[in-house]
């Protein structure tokens, strides 16, 4: 078993949530995600967002407006969906369970007693944006 | 100094240095091919270029013209695409392992036996999803058209299939049970993306010459560029033809030659069960053993097969048998071999010792010269295989509550040493030891009898019931001093022989191929008296013989008739010899009785020669050209007409001819008769000398010469001349 690539699974499970999390916070284009993603450890090559936004918004949970770009082209901005809140409710909830569920395994193996699960990471429910 | 180039970056107009853009190009190539299988494809690569420029162009500040660093910078951030996370790259990669992990084919793909769609065992569904093939159906009709041709020894291939090939548990198992459909296109796939790098690398390389070179030298080598791709297109298709048909022309090899294996195999298997029943005769072993041998000879064979299947199944389909299988056949054979000598070696014991039991058959109450062999029993014994006798039927070969061994027996004829007439018997046998080996030869039933003038002689020994083979054999001496005769009757003639030495030198007659046939002992050896070079007493031939010479002391009637046929009465026989257009009956030398009679029919009669032989009847022939000889007692008398007829007549011989003709020319000597007074000729001429004596009747003329002993009458008003 490949330690890199066990490593990069996780990663890229966990992803498509926190990209999501990210763009529901407000209307956002891909550095920003990156930035933001970058503020709380979770290190990312641009490269990888953009297949991952494109396949978000042709599964419906993001959507994007065109806004003037600095000096050039126009630039996409994306938007969270309301399907798009629903899955990352789901998501989220999800997420928690899941971190509960490994800290206690992992509790039990390492032999030590019993701990209220960390806080998750910087994941909130979310307020409906405008 | 450098070119420049102007290029539109995802929107962004950029001046770029001509370094920068080749390391831009290569880098947006690998994009490109990094997402080709993806989903919005096109829409990512956009935003990535578009991404891009904005970052090269945020870099530039006031400069105009973008340089290696600055794209090396944007592609840092973006990362390269080894760098991206997420599924696309995963599956990516685990397909590319995939289909460089396994050999040839390429294809990813594992053989299972599918187990929910089954009529039987999922064999063939489950090959027909290996190969692609959606509907079942026709992998059934093909195994059950194979079953067909092969008369069901297909069937264990089937069966060997069921045993090796797991069913398909997992989800996983399923989806590489169906593995990317026909392989073939992968494989062209394969070789045109191949191509297509190559084509693109020889665009860069020519872009490179493009600017290293003139403007001209550029264009020529970008027209290869572009030869190169076609060229690479054209093989690739070409590629998959041939792969299409050399999967089929493998797959259909590797058939035939299981077919071929399994045929014989199980054809062995097949005469091994049906000699079985013997098998506990020949064998060395008790019944329990031999079932062993059995299965040792079926291991030995049957395991090298089965690895050969093994071995193919792995090659084609890439299954790979559990280890223990491989590790127990293997082992299995071993044993198998082992065993295999050491049954050999034991069983050879059986036969380690030899033993022979002698007997002396009595021949004193023999009271004639001639001793008649005859064979008794009956001989009909079948070993043979008949058609519906698949498991053979033991009463076949029981005699008398026994079992019957025919063929074994051996009669040697030889010259008495010391003038006696004696039969040596001597029965042999084998055995694990000397007691073994005598007690064997003891219990062979063999019975020769002596009843009269005849020696009765058993074709066949019987052992009792169970007793096991031991190559017991017979043999019989028979010591035949000069003088005495010997007869083999049909039964047992094949048998008996006699050395070569033993064999008179002009005889071209043998024991072995003559029954019924009277063998005297001479001086210089064994002679057929009275062996007849075809056929016997009686025969007929559609050929014309002229010639006939009678030599001995018997009866003869020459006829006249439409087809050469003699027939011989009495019952001696006598020795008809036929030449081209001559025929000898001889006595050789013997005495017949007096009631043998030779009856000859025959359309032409040119010649005869009579030798010291019994009456001779000519009659009824109209010959244009004759002539008869005798010598010393013969007699003959002639009734038939012919032209010109010579006689020649010596020793006291008497010829009497009733007839008519042209021309007589008779010579006769010593003591000969010639009585010629109804012969009606018209010219004669005879020479008597020695006590000749003729008397001839001439119609026109006659010449006559005689000594003072002799006489010769002419009647008839024919007038001599000289």
């Amino acid at each position: 078993m490949d330690l890199e690539n066990a490593k990069a699974q996780m990663r890229k499970g966990v992803l498509e949530m926190c990209v999501l999390a990210v763009i529901g916070e407000g209307e956002t284009y891909p550095p920003q995600i990156i930035k933001k993603l970058e503020g709380t450890q979770l290190v990312v090559k641009e490269g990888t967002l953009y297949p991952l936004l494109i396949r978000l918004k042709n599964d419906g949970l993001v959507g994007y407006i065109w806004r003037e770009g600095k000096n050039g082209p126009p630039r996409k901005y994306f938007t969270i969906t309301g399907e798009g809140r629903a899955v990352l409710q789901g998501l989220t909830d999800s997420w928690q369970d899941l971190v509960s569920a490994v800290a206690r395994t992992l509790a039990q193996e390492n032999g030590a007693p019993y701990e209220k699960p960390p806080q998750a990471l910087n994941m909130e429910p979310l307020p409906p944006s405008e | 100094m450098n070119k420049i180039l102007n290029i539109n970056l995802g929107g962004f107009a950029l001046t770029i240095d001509d370094d920068a853009f080749e390391y831009l190009s290569s880098y947006l190539e690998s994009i490109r091919r990094r997402f080709r299988e993806s989903d919005g494809r096109d829409e990512i690569i956009k935003d990535i270029e578009t991404r891009l420029g904005e970052l090269i162009t945020d870099n530039m500040g006031n400069r105009t013209i973008v340089m290696l660093p600055d794209v090396q910078a944007a592609v840092e951030i973006m990362g390269k695409p080894e760098d991206f996370g997420g599924e696309p790259v995963e599956t990516r990669r685990k397909q590319s392992n995939q289909s460089q992990s396994s050999s040839g084919l390429r294809t990813g793909k594992r053989l299972f036996r599918d187990d929910e769609d089954k009529v039987a065992a999922g064999v063939c569904s489950g090959l027909s999803a290996y190969f692609g093939i959606q509907d079942p159906v026709w992998m059934r009709l093909i195994f059950v058209l194979l079953t067909f041709l092969s008369a069901g020894f297909w069937i264990p291939a089937y069966l060997l299939l069921w045993i090796l090939v797991p069913p398909a548990k997992s989800a996983a198992d399923r989806l590489a049970m169906r593995g990317e459909p026909v392989n073939v296109d992968n494989i062209a796939r394969e070789i045109e993306e191949g191509f297509d790098r190559f084509g693109n690398t020889v665009s860069t390389m020519t872009d490179d010459f493009k600017k290293k070179s003139s403007s001209t030298g550029g264009r020529l080598t970008n027209v290869l560029g572009s030869i190169l791709t076609v060229i690479g297109q054209i093989f690739g298709f070409f590629i998959r033809f041939l792969a299409k048909f050399g999967m089929l022309i493998l797959i259909i090899i590797g058939i035939a030659m299981l077919i071929g294996l399994a045929s014989s195999w199980i054809a062995g298997l097949w005469a091994l069960m049906v000699a079985a029943p013997l098998i506990s005769f020949f064998s060395p072993f008790s019944s329990g053993f031999n079932w062993f041998t059995f299965l040792v000879v079926f291991l030995f064979l049957g395991i090298p097969l089965v690895g050969v299947i093994l071995v193919f199944s792995k090659v084609l389909f890439k299954t790979k048998p559990p280890y223990w299988v491989s590790t127990s056949l293997v082992a299995t054979w071993v044993f198998s071999v082992i065993a295999g000598f050491g049954l050999l070696s034991f069983g050879v014991k059986g036969f380690a010792s030899r033993s022979d039991v002698d007997k002396n058959i009595d021949l004193s109450g023999l009271n004639s010269d001639t001793l008649r062999v005859n064979g008794i029993g009956d001989g009909d014994l079948n070993y043979q295989f008949d058609g519906d006798d698949w498991w053979h039927d033991e009463t076949k070969y029981m005699r008398n509550g026994k079992l019957a061994v025919p063929g074994e027996i051996d009669i040697l004829v030889r010259r008495s040493n010391d003038n006696r007439f004696r039969i040596v018997q001597t029965i042999s046998a084998r055995g694990s030891s000397d007691e073994n080996a005598a007690q064997n030869a003891v219990n062979v039933d063999f019975d020769a009898t002596l009843q009269g003038n005849t020696l009765n002689i058993p074709v066949y020994y019987s052992l009792d019931k169970g007793a096991k083979w031991r190559n017991q054999k017979i043999k019989l001496v028979v010591e035949m001093p000069v003088g005495k005769s010997i007869v083999f009757d049909e039964h047992i003639y094949s048998r008996a022989k006699a050395d070569y030495d033993d064999y008179a030198n002009n005889n071209s007659d043998y024991i072995s191929q003559s029954p019924d046939k009277v063998f005297t002992m001479t001086k210089e050896g064994l002679v057929c008296t009275a062996c007849p070079q075809w056929g016997d007493r009686n025969f007929s031939e559609d050929h014309t013989y002229e010639d006939f010479i009678l030599d001995g002391d018997f009866k003869t009637e020459i006829r006249q008739g439409d087809q050469f046929e003699y027939k011989i009465e009495g019952n001696d026989s006598i020795q008809v010899i036929r030449t081209g257009d001559q025929v000898t009956f001889t006595t050789g030398g013997r005495n017949v009785s007096p009631n043998t009679r030779v009856i000859i029919h025959t359309p032409v009669f040119t010649k005869l020669m009579a030798d010291n032989t019994g009456e001779v009847t000519i009659r009824g022939f109209d010959e244009g050209r004759s002539s008869i000889s005798a010598r010393g007692k013969s007699k003959i008398k002639g009734f038939f007409d012919c032209n010109q007829l010579e006689v020649m007549l010596s020793g006291p011989c008497k010829l009497e001819l009733v007839g008519s003709g042209n021309n007589l020319e008779a010579t006769l000597s010593n003591g000969a008769e010639l009585d010629a007074l109804n012969w009606r000729v018209d010219h004669i001429e005879v020479f008597a000398t020695e006590n000749a004596t003729a008397r001839v009747y001439s119609k026109n003329s006659y010449k006559k010469r005689s000594d003072s002993s002799s006489s010769v009458k002419i009647d008839g008003p024919g007038e001599v001349v000289e």
